[in-house]
């Protein structure tokens, strides 16, 4: 695979290119799962886990996974789980803002910019969900395969890992978000 | 000048091109773009202007032509070419109306009037379409104009230089340069605010395009 940066800059621009076909009414809606996984994730998920885990393990009478097992192991869950919220956002009954958009240029460019929100939203905290556990992504390789990821990250990628969403946004932040979108979808 | 009067300054004059593309939108302030840059174009011997100077030239020579009376032994019963040619040469004799001398004057001059013009027409635009794209329009069109006009005229550099190795690479240099403006006062508050600047820009994005959902259902 080429720089992780790049990956991800395609993923932004894919969701660019959704919000450009499906209006920003309804990109509105998948932010406000976003910001709801990204709550649930952040703000019980993260800090809770790894003792609710110890507290198991403790009860079964069982070691702890190694430290690596366990970063496969949180990785792998939060991008689960952000990725199925996503997902349901989309496949789902949508969750669209309702009222007249704008329309024209003014409309493209508003579809432009949220389209680059979610695309943020989604790209980086998938992103995130590999830095914050020391990119679990990098140990996967098949025999004959490349490795998916080659460390050390390039400078790019470094300087673009803090300014991921959940490293600029407080896991309160994204409750206090998820608020503001549900106020704006119910207001009259 | 220090460095922060310069910015200052340069941020002043693009706020007053960005307001009234705000005010007039964005169709107005594209009609004033591109006779800006047709003006530009104009202005560069190399892209429109040897084909102005051309033009110009060409009818000049016909209208001195018609008035020194060369098209009567053209048109009358028995055609006399030999008088015609001698009329035109008396009118080549006479010179070009632009010369190389003041080629560079005359085509500034066109420059001038093509931007005058520019204001003029887009004045004229009714229709007010997207007062936000008016702003960037018009925030573009002050930087073009700030690098042809004020750049020169200030005593200190107030922009970085243009390659000047041909137009494209100019206005590329321009559009750069528009960026680093508007990134200017984003660098500034992301010194101010931190990471929470980033909250505010979700919040603002949010916030614009639920501003733009009528109560139409």
């Amino acid at each position: 695979m080429g720089p992780l940066e790049i990956f991800f800059a395609t993923i932004f621009a894919f969701f660019i290119f959704v919000a450009l076909v499906r209006g920003y009414s309804n990109e509105l809606g998948v932010i406000t799962i976003d910001f709801a996984a990204l709550f649930l994730i952040m703000m019980f998920l993260e800090p809770n886990l790894p003792e609710v885990l110890q507290r198991v393990y403790a009860n079964l009478d069982r070691p702890m996974p190694a430290p690596r097992a366990l970063d496969h192991f949180y990785s792998g869950l939060f991008s689960l789980i952000f990725l199925m919220s996503v997902f349901a956002a989309y496949a789902g009954q949508v969750f669209s803002f309702p009222g007249g958009t704008r329309r024209g240029i003014e409309g493209f460019f508003t579809n432009f910019l949220v389209g680059a929100l979610n695309g943020y939203l989604i790209a980086g905290s998938l992103w995130y969900f590999q830095d914050a556990y020391n990119y679990p992504v990098s140990d996967l390789s098949l025999p004959g395969i490349p490795v998916l990821l080659e460390l050390p990250l390039t400078p790019t990628a470094q300087a673009i890992a803090d300014f991921l969403p959940p490293r600029v946004v407080p896991p309160l932040g994204w409750g206090a978000l998820m608020l503001l979108m549900l106020f704006l979808r119910v207001r009259k | 000048m220090t460095e922060t009067q310069r910015t200052l300054l340069l941020i002043f004059i693009l706020f007053i091109f960005a307001y009234q593309g705000f005010r007039r939108g964005f169709t107005a302030e594209l009609v004033k773009f591109a006779l800006i840059m047709l003006g530009i174009a104009v202005n560069k011997p190399t892209a429109v202007g040897q084909i102005i100077i051309f033009l110009i030239n060409r009818i000049f020579f016909f209208v001195q032509f018609m008035l020194s009376g060369g098209l009567v032994p053209l048109f009358s019963s028995e055609a006399d070419f030999s008088q015609a040619q001698q009329i035109a040469a008396e009118v080549a004799a006479k010179g070009l109306l632009i010369n190389a001398q003041n080629q560079e004057t005359a085509l500034f001059f066109l420059m001038l009037v093509l931007v005058l013009l520019g204001y003029v027409v887009s004045a004229r635009v009714k229709k007010r379409t997207s007062p936000l794209l008016g702003l960037f329009m018009g925030l573009i069109n002050g930087l073009i104009l700030a690098y042809l006009f004020v750049a020169p005229i200030a005593a200190d550099t107030l922009l970085p230089g243009l390659p000047g190795t041909g137009m494209w690479d100019d206005l590329i240099a321009i559009f750069k340069q528009a960026f680093a403006v508007l990134l200017t006062p984003v660098q500034w508050l992301y010194e101010v605010m931190g990471a929470w600047f980033f909250v505010a820009l979700i919040v603002l994005i949010i916030l614009f395009a639920a501003s733009g959902l009528s109560r139409r259902r």
